[in-house]
């Protein structure tokens, strides 16, 4: 069992965890990815309490309420309506949906040790935070964006391996579709990723990360610190049809050691003994 | 009228507070905030833009603390619940006052929607608090489900967890629905 490990819980996997809690409370059988991983995360949490391990900060606590509302009255509120009273069953249903959602996600955040980080140290590695952002964004402009710019990337990669003059063409061919494909969906995890630009509220969580970090590091170098989250566009790597691209996620670890990744991968870091449940 | 349905109520409370003593003609002023609730309900309810929704929800988030506040009103002398009660109201309704008058506005913009988003969540971190949130058994006998299952996927997407698109991440490569 891996000691001195701490995660940070992304707002999408609280919101996530507690709609797919409360759906399976009410008898809905729901087969989501999400459900087995997030639930085990959280079993980690409540199964080593002591440990505080899970960690919630201030912007994931403001804005999960919002998030939630938003996400489901982006789904549960038709634009036209006709009829007021059929409207109004509508709204009704979401409110209920989103107050029920919430009473779970309030039961799951008591096994979350909320940290306030200082706002100085906050503000300081948020710069850091930013220059990183420009540098992705960099990368996006001249080596992804526009179809020219992705072939040319993908020979620049082939050619590193295509050295010998026995290579046929169907032989580099082969290995400039499989850079082909990896450029692709590293394209379009940094697509995701300029969709959201500036992505404001993941670089303030990012930041606070580091704030937090920096605090337990003066107690223990030792200390481990990984975000879950399922937001492909910067906490998560993105997965494709058996092609990985972790562009973003790289990058953070590089840069700030610390390891981005779906809550099954978090889960299995901190905890890696199975959890026998259900 | 918002202000001085407020008024009458946060000084009903105030008395009930210094007496001890649960005063019931407090439940005849919480059914005058009621029908102005109901009518904020309709002009949002009839406004055709769907953000209309955030401040309906914060309305409806209000009746069902004044549910809540009334059984508690209702039941206080058996259950030994004064002056708490009125004490746990007077902390409710500084934020519901607040919460109401941003739903007086006619204009739906972001700024608004924010303010209304964060306010509600603020009267029930408050409720939840204070012991006057609904009980979720009032939520759930409002879901439909049949829906809610209908729409389960497009709701994970929403939050950028599409369910098929991209196959869990393991170790040893093992997808998670082989577990």
């Amino acid at each position: 069992m891996a000691e001195n490990q701490k995660v940070i819980i992304d707002t999408n996997v609280l919101v996530a965890a507690c709609i797919i809690e409360n759906i399976k409370e009410l008898g809905i059988v729901v087969n989501h990815r999400l459900y087995s991983q997030s639930r085990h995360l959280f079993s980690v949490f409540i199964k080593r309490q002591q440990e505080k391990i899970g960690i919630l900060t201030p912007t994931v606590h403001s804005e999960a309420f919002l998030v939630l509302s938003k996400a489901v009255k982006d789904v549960f509120i038709p634009s036209d309506f006709q009829d007021i009273k059929i409207k109004q069953i509508f709204y009704d249903n979401a409110v209920a949906l989103v107050n029920s959602s919430e009473h779970r996600m309030r039961y799951l955040v008591g096994f979350l040790l909320k940290k306030y980080p200082n706002y100085n140290d906050v503000r300081k590695f948020h710069g850091l935070v930013k220059d990183m952002s420009m540098y992705l964004k960099d990368r996006w402009n001249v080596k992804y964006r526009g179809r020219i710019s992705r072939i040319i990337e993908s020979e620049r990669r082939s050619e590193n391996i295509i050295t010998g003059t026995k290579w046929k063409d169907d032989q580099k061919d082969e290995v400039f579709y499989t850079h082909e494909g990896q450029v692709h969906i590293e394209a379009r995890q940094l697509e995701k990723f300029m969709r959201n630009w500036p992505n404001r509220n993941d670089e303030m969580i990012l930041a606070e990360t580091l704030a937090i970090k920096n605090d337990y590091k003066k107690i223990s170098e030792e200390y481990q610190f990984h975000i879950a989250s399922g937001d492909t566009g910067f906490f998560s790597p993105l997965i494709y049809k058996n092609t990985l691209s972790n562009i973003v996620t790289r990058e953070i670890k590089e840069r700030f050691e610390i390891v981005c990744d779906l809550p099954n991968v978090i889960q299995w870091i901190v905890d890696p003994v199975p959890i026998n449940e259900e | 009228m918002r202000k001085q349905i407020m008024q009458q109520i946060t000084e009903n409370l105030y008395n009930m507070e210094a007496s001890g003593k649960v005063d019931l003609s407090i439940l005849k002023l919480l059914d005058e905030l009621r029908s102005m609730i109901k009518e904020l309900k309709q002009k949002w309810l009839e406004d055709r833009n769907t953000e209309s929704y955030y401040f309906y929800q914060g309305l409806r988030n209000i009746e069902l603390m004044l549910d809540k506040m009334q059984d508690r009103f209702e039941h206080a002398p058996e259950k030994h619940d004064n002056p708490k009660i009125a004490e746990d109201s007077i902390a409710l309704f500084k934020v519901v006052d607040d919460l109401l008058s941003i739903t007086e506005t006619n204009t739906i913009n972001d700024q608004n929607v924010n303010k209304i988003l964060y306010k509600t969540r603020d009267l029930r971190n408050a409720a939840s608090r204070l012991n006057l949130i609904e009980p979720i058994e009032a939520d759930v006998k409002m879901l439909d489900k049949d829906n809610i299952r209908y729409n389960f996927t497009p709701m994970m997407k929403n939050l950028d967890i599409p369910q098929d698109e991209d196959p869990a991440v393991t170790f040893g490569g093992e997808s998670e629905s082989n577990n």
